[in-house]
Formats: C-alpha cells, sequence, structure tokens
C-alpha cells in the first residue's frame, strides 16, 4: 500500500516535470524564432526596431516578422514577451550586452511566471551555455529570464 | 545433523532389494551422510531399477527424498512434489540441505558494491531455503519503496539546492530594526532610460519593483520584504523571483544583478 502511494506521488511528479519540460522546450523554441526575427529586421534596416513602450505589444516595425507568431500570447511558461532595445549610451537588458534583448515580464498578476531554478538552468542548457550569469540566456531584473539578440554575424 | 531413514537399501547403502523395508538410520553427521550417498551413487542398476530404493532425510524444516540413478544424485522436496529433482553431488546435497547453498545464492544476487558487514558476535538465526524467496521480495519491495522516497526527496530539496545563498538572520533588536529599515527607505534606479529599473523601498516592509517605459507609466510589481543580515551586510529579503535585494550602502542597492542608486 506505501509503494502504491509512493508510486503514484513520483507518478504525479514526473508527469508534472514532464509537462514543464514540454512548456520549456516551447518556450526556448519560441525565443531562437523571435530571435531570428529580430537578427533579420537589423539585417535590413541596420539597427534594432524601438522598444515595445513598456506594453506587450509588437515592437514598431516587427509587424510582417512577428506575424504568424505566438509574440502577442502570454508565453509557455507564463508572463509576456517584451522587446527591449538598446537606448543611447546605454545597452538593453540591465547593461549585460550592447545588444537587445527579449525580456519575459510578469507585471500582471494574470500571468504569472511558472519556472523554478531547475527549469532556467535546463533552459539555458538548451539554448545556450548552461550559466545563467553569462551568455545569452540570463536571468535579468527580478530573476526573469532574458535573452540577448546579438546584431546578425556576431 | 540430519535424520536419515533408508527404503529398500541396506544400512551402508550398497546394495538394495523390494524385501527391505524402511529401516530409520538415525541421526548422522555430514560426513557419515556423504559417505553414505557415495555409497548410494555407486549402486548396481538393476538393483536399483528393482528395488526402487530411496533415502529420506530430514532437517529441522524441511524433508527431502534422494533416489539415484546413472551414478547421479536426485534431491526431491517433499513440500514441493510438483517441482523436478535437483541433480546434484553428495556435497551438493549436503549444500542444500544445511542452506548455505541458498545462503551463497542470495549473496550472489545483492550488488557487489554494496559495503562490506561488520562481523558481529551475535547470534544469527537461520534461514532455511523456503523463506529465501520471501526474503528476496521484502528486500526488493524495501528497495523500490527507498528509491520511490528518494526521487520524492530529491524532487522536492534537490532540484532547488544548486543556486544556494545562505538565508538572511533576522534583526533581534526592534531600535535596531527600526533604524536600519528608515535608512534604506527611498528610491533607487538603475538609470533614468527606457527598459532601466527601479525599486521603491517603503516603511512598511512592502516594495515596488519598476521599469522605465519610453511613452507610458512605469511597469509596477509590488512586492514584501523582510530586511536581515548577512554576515555584516543588510539585506531584503523579498517575495519576488528575484529573492534577496544586497544593501552594498545607504544609497546602493543590488538585486539580481543590477546596481541600484538612491535618488534624492
Amino acid at each position: 500500500m506505501l509503494i502504491l502511494v509512493l508510486a503514484v506521488v513520483v507518478a504525479g511528479s514526473v508527469i508534472g516535470r514532464s509537462m514543464q519540460r514540454v512548456h520549456c522546450d516551447r518556450f526556448s523554441d519560441d525565443l531562437r524564432t523571435f530571435a531570428a526575427a529580430f537578427q533579420h529586421y537589423h539585417r535590413q534596416h541596420g539597427v534594432w526596431p524601438p522598444a515595445s513602450n513598456g506594453v506587450s505589444g509588437i515592437p514598431p516595425g516587427m509587424e510582417s516578422e512577428l506575424k504568424d507568431t505566438p509574440w502577442l500570447n502570454r508565453t509557455p511558461i507564463g508572463g509576456s514577451y517584451r522587446w527591449l532595445a538598446p537606448y543611447p549610451g546605454q545597452p538593453a537588458g540591465g547593461g549585460l550586452l550592447p545588444a537587445g534583448a527579449i525580456a519575459v515580464t510578469a507585471f500582471t498578476p494574470d500571468t504569472p511566471l511558472s519556472l523554478t531554478a531547475a527549469d532556467l538552468l535546463h533552459l539555458d542548457a538548451r539554448i545556450d551555455d548552461g550559466n545563467l550569469a553569462t551568455g545569452n540566456f540570463r536571468t535579468g531584473f527580478n530573476g526573469w529570464p532574458v535573452y540577448l539578440v546579438s546584431p546578425p554575424g556576431r | 545433523m540430519f535424520d536419515v531413514t533408508l527404503v529398500n537399501l541396506a544400512s551402508d547403502a550398497r546394495s538394495a532389494s523390494a524385501d527391505r523395508g524402511s529401516s530409520d538410520l538415525g541421526t548422522l553427521t555430514a560426513d557419515e551422510l556423504t559417505a553414505l550417498l557415495e555409497n548410494f551413487r555407486e549402486l548396481d542398476p538393476v538393483q536399483n531399477l528393482e528395488a526402487d530404493p530411496q533415502i529420506a532425510i530430514a532437517t529441522r524444516r524441511e524433508k527431502h527424498v534422494i533416489r539415484t540413478g546413472q551414478k547421479k544424485l536426485f534431491l526431491y522436496n517433499t513440500r514441493h512434489r510438483d517441482e523436478p529433482a535437483q541433480t546434484l553431488t553428495a556435497t551438493g546435497i549436503i549444500a542444500e540441505l544445511d542452506g548455505t547453498a541458498a545462503a551463497a545464492r542470495t549473496v550472489s544476487s545483492l550488488p557487489s558494491d554494496l559495503p562490506p558487514v561488520e562481523e558481529t558476535s551475535a547470534p544469527v538465526t537461520a534461514i532455511g531455503p523456503a523463506d529465501v524467496p520471501a526474503l528476496r521480495w521484502r528486500l526488493a519491495l524495501a528497495a523500490i519503496a527507498c528509491a520511490l522516497a528518494g526521487y520524492i526527496v530529491y524532487s522536492m530539496f534537490g532540484a532547488a539546492g544548486g543556486n544556494a545563498r545562505s538565508p538572511l538572520s533576522r534583526i533581534a533588536d526592534p531600535t535596531e530594526l527600526a533604524t536600519d529599515r528608515a535608512s534604506l527607505v527611498g528610491v533607487y534606479l538603475t538609470g533614468s532610460e527606457p527598459g532601466q529599473h527601479g525599486i521603491v523601498v517603503l516603511a512598511d516592509d512592502t516594495l515596488k519593483l519598476f521599469q522605465i517605459n519610453a511613452q507610458v507609466a512605469p511597469s509596477m510589481i509590488y512586492g514584501t520584504y523582510r530586511l536581515g543580515r548577512r554576515g555584516a551586510a543588510l539585506g531584503l529579503a523579498t517575495d519576488q523571483p528575484g529573492g534577496v535585494i544586497d544593501v552594498l550602502d545607504r544609497d546602493n542597492l543590488v538585486f539580481c544583478g543590477e546596481t541600484y542608486k538612491r535618488i534624492p
């Protein structure tokens, strides 16, 4: 009986983790898609598109690039996507690199983030260098994930 | 020690006839039984066929019957008549009867990298061959239960332990707490450009985290904090994913890798 109870608990945990990993993998795929779109814009115009102006809308000029993408949806791990553009004298992403950044924010309580430290490390290992303090995938403001987008060719 | 009864056999088990019937040899030692079995194994095949002799052996837990043929010995367990006989040597039969063979099988089925077991002078309870499958089953269930419990503990605590920092200790003195809190109340910014961030520390143990936007009001999130110390340094343990806000000094905070400066 004890083993049955333990098995049910473990099965629930394994299923929950598997589902979360699926969401994380979808999220990392989204980040790659968005990064490619922003890099394409930079290649076409020589500059990054302007920031989203604090709203979860499509950044000005990115309408065609982000058409048919889930940019406006709630992300698979909760929260909303935002584009942080470099501004004069200061780079985006909290002064991390001279790059634009795709940030996930959860300012509105109806889209809470559901990420553990293990999820963040899994994401970093999947799309970056496995270190949340270095590379393109990092934790930024309030521990929320940030994906730095370098100009094409860098 | 083994209680031995011969059926249709001479007392030395070298000859057999159907009219001998059953004769009790009493209790034999392992060496005496081994010698008897070796004699039995050499029995004339014709006598063996005509008399159908056998040796019945009773131990403390089991009863067995031994037959012979083609200079081999066949061991039958009388409690498991439907099971096939084991073909064994005389010493092999002794090992089965005294339980050493079953014990050897149990040890060989355990993982080889287990730590050595310390010898003790405590009395050891003999385990009969019939107990071995039940013991194995219980060991397997215990191992499964341990593995499941271990997984649950790991999933609860193991995954969160990678980036753990030492927690803030409480400030017990109310006067010191009030003084420290009052010294930190204020607004702190990483800069004034869109995309940069700010923290508002309030006196009622609440705070606001915000991001400056270009054309609209700052995006804001509300939280709470508890003032504490890590060593000599002050810190604000928040209820936010970012965790602890470190206090560098009265005018500078560090949160999630960014430095926030107090604005006048």
